[in-house]
């Protein structure tokens, strides 16, 4: 992941987050709940049939969000899905089975088998249905509301906190580590050897690590300054509405649904 | 590939017996960080996490045309103990999967055992071992190679183990996935073993102070002995 990609993710799926969508509505606590249940049902399907309707139903959760589906689409398929195709590539072609059809002529054959077909494509499939989820789950959530969800969870205040802090400096780190790669480009003549990148890379990290270091300093006492006594109190509590249960309650319904037809196995595939 | 494990590569069964391992060290590290961090650690974990999440953004060039970036794992273990190590990388982790998408949410605990806990213990055991040896500066630099190149390449062994132990998601065999990642990983775990051990020059270098700071480390590993910088000390 590049440091300009990571922007613009962060772009888009800032600008989703703020619609006013079903998702967006939904209590974090509730929505990290059943969008992880369902995934954890995507993972463990072995047929066609319960991934296609799973498909379906985060096809119509990012419509009723408002995510433009082509923007979901090329998010959800692109790298993962893509990577996870090559990977099945060579499958319908070393998976026994039933001879589907043969390429190449003489001895020099090789056989496509229907095992092989449907073992990579199930694969890809699944685990586009997982990274759709996934997207599903970032373009629709604020951080800050995941962080306040965590300290729900009975997750460590430390942990909590520490995740507060980081996720409020990322943004400025990016950038100066992006200001600094850009200096060391613009002082750069001709190509560099590959030790070369390596030490100037690391000296940049060790000067972006000195630089942290001195902030956290600052941005202690300017905490001290606010009356930071080492706890933290979050403003407002969050609640459960109907809508929240209703989505909840759906999400299981689901989720059974395809449980069951996974164990019934029905129409075969 | 990175060692990051997208969802939907692993079976049920490794991801839930990964969470239960790693869930074991985050019960210890957190116990740890209790007694060990004062309430000024936190702003300083929580912003030196922030910093290596951007330096984890940084390409370079490694053999064969392909790039690899930092995973910094060794660095925060040398620097602040492999508890606080652990939390840094889970926190990374976290905000990756959540944020931006690269890792999963299944996959977490497989992720955190492999950068958070292999990634982090190894090296910093290593080190360790061979600055009790060497007890100069060359220690520490070649404990930080040597440790780094074997965390990268453990936790990229474990990842292929994993990936191949999956034998309901992932259609390939351990032999085929370890094998791929090994490779692969021992080009990617020279380049961060080199970075990781000049970027501990540096800060020899320039504020060696950094290296001395209160450490989270389990009672049964012990501390880093102290390197005095070359000139000042008594």
């Amino acid at each position: 992941m590049s440091l300009l990609k990571a922007f613009e993710d962060i772009v888009y799926a800032e600008k989703f987050q703020a619609l006013s969508g079903l998702l967006q509505g939904i209590d974090p606590r509730v929505k990290f709940c059943s969008l992880v249940s369902l995934l954890v049902v995507a993972v463990g399907v072995r047929t066609i049939t319960p991934l296609v309707i799973l498909f379906v139903t985060i096809t119509v959760f990012a419509v009723v969000s408002k995510i433009p589906l082509k923007y979901f689409f090329l998010r959800a398929t692109l790298f993962i899905p893509i990577f996870a195709a090559v990977i099945a590539l060579p499958l319908p072609f070393i998976t026994p089975g039933t001879t589907l059809t043969v390429i190449g002529y003489n001895e020099y054959v090789i056989y496509i088998t229907r095992e092989g077909v449907y073992r990579a494509l199930q694969f890809v499939f699944r685990i586009w249905v997982c990274v759709g989820l996934l997207v599903l789950l970032m373009s629709t959530t604020r951080f800050t509301a995941i962080i306040r969800a965590l300290e729900t969870f009975k997750i460590p205040r430390v942990f909590v906190m520490m995740t507060g802090v980081t996720h409020r400096f990322i943004f400025l780190f990016i950038n100066e580590a992006y200001r600094m790669l850009l200096a060391k480009e613009a002082r750069n003549v001709g190509r560099e050897q590959r030790m070369q990148v390596m030490k100037s890379l690391a000296y940049i990290i060790g000067t972006l690590f000195i630089r942290a270091y001195e902030r956290s300093e600052r941005v202690y006492l300017a905490m001290m300054a606010k009356a930071y006594t080492g706890e933290a109190r979050s403003m407002g509590k969050m609640r459960c509405s109907w809508r929240d249960w209703v989505f909840g309650v759906a999400s299981c319904f689901i989720c059974i649904i395809v449980v069951l037809i996974e164990f019934l196995n029905v129409g075969g595939i | 590939m990175s060692t990051h494990i997208p969802d939907g590569f692993l079976d049920l069964q490794i991801c839930a017996i990964t969470y239960l391992i790693v869930l074991v060290f985050w019960i210890f590290a957190f116990r740890r960080a209790r007694q060990v961090l004062s309430e000024k650690q936190i702003p300083l974990m929580g912003t030196l996490t922030a910093m290596f999440f951007a330096a984890q953004m940084m390409n370079y060039p490694i053999i064969g045309g392909t790039t690899a970036h930092l995973l910094g794992g060794p660095i925060l273990a040398i620097t602040l103990g492999p508890y606080a190590g652990l939390i840094s990388m889970t926190i990374i982790l976290l905000i990756q999967a959540l944020f931006f998408g690269d890792g999963g949410i299944t996959t977490f605990g497989a992720n955190v055992w492999n950068m958070g806990v292999i990634g982090v213990f190894i090296p910093y055991i290593i080190c360790l071992i061979i600055m009790k040896i060497l007890r100069d500066r060359k220690g520490i630099l070649i404990g930080a190679f040597i440790g780094a190149f074997v965390g990268d390449l453990l936790a990229a062994v474990f990842a292929g183990l994993e990936l191949g132990l999956s034998t309901l998601t992932f259609p390939y065999s351990v032999s085929i996935a370890v094998t791929a990642m090994a490779i692969h990983h021992s080009f990617i775990g020279i380049g961060e073993g080199i970075v990781t051990a000049i970027i501990i020059s540096v800060l020899l270098k320039t504020r060696p102070d950094l290296l001395q700071l209160p450490k989270v480390s389990p009672v049964w590993i012990g501390e880093l002995p102290i390197i005095l910088p070359k000139s000042g000390g008594p």
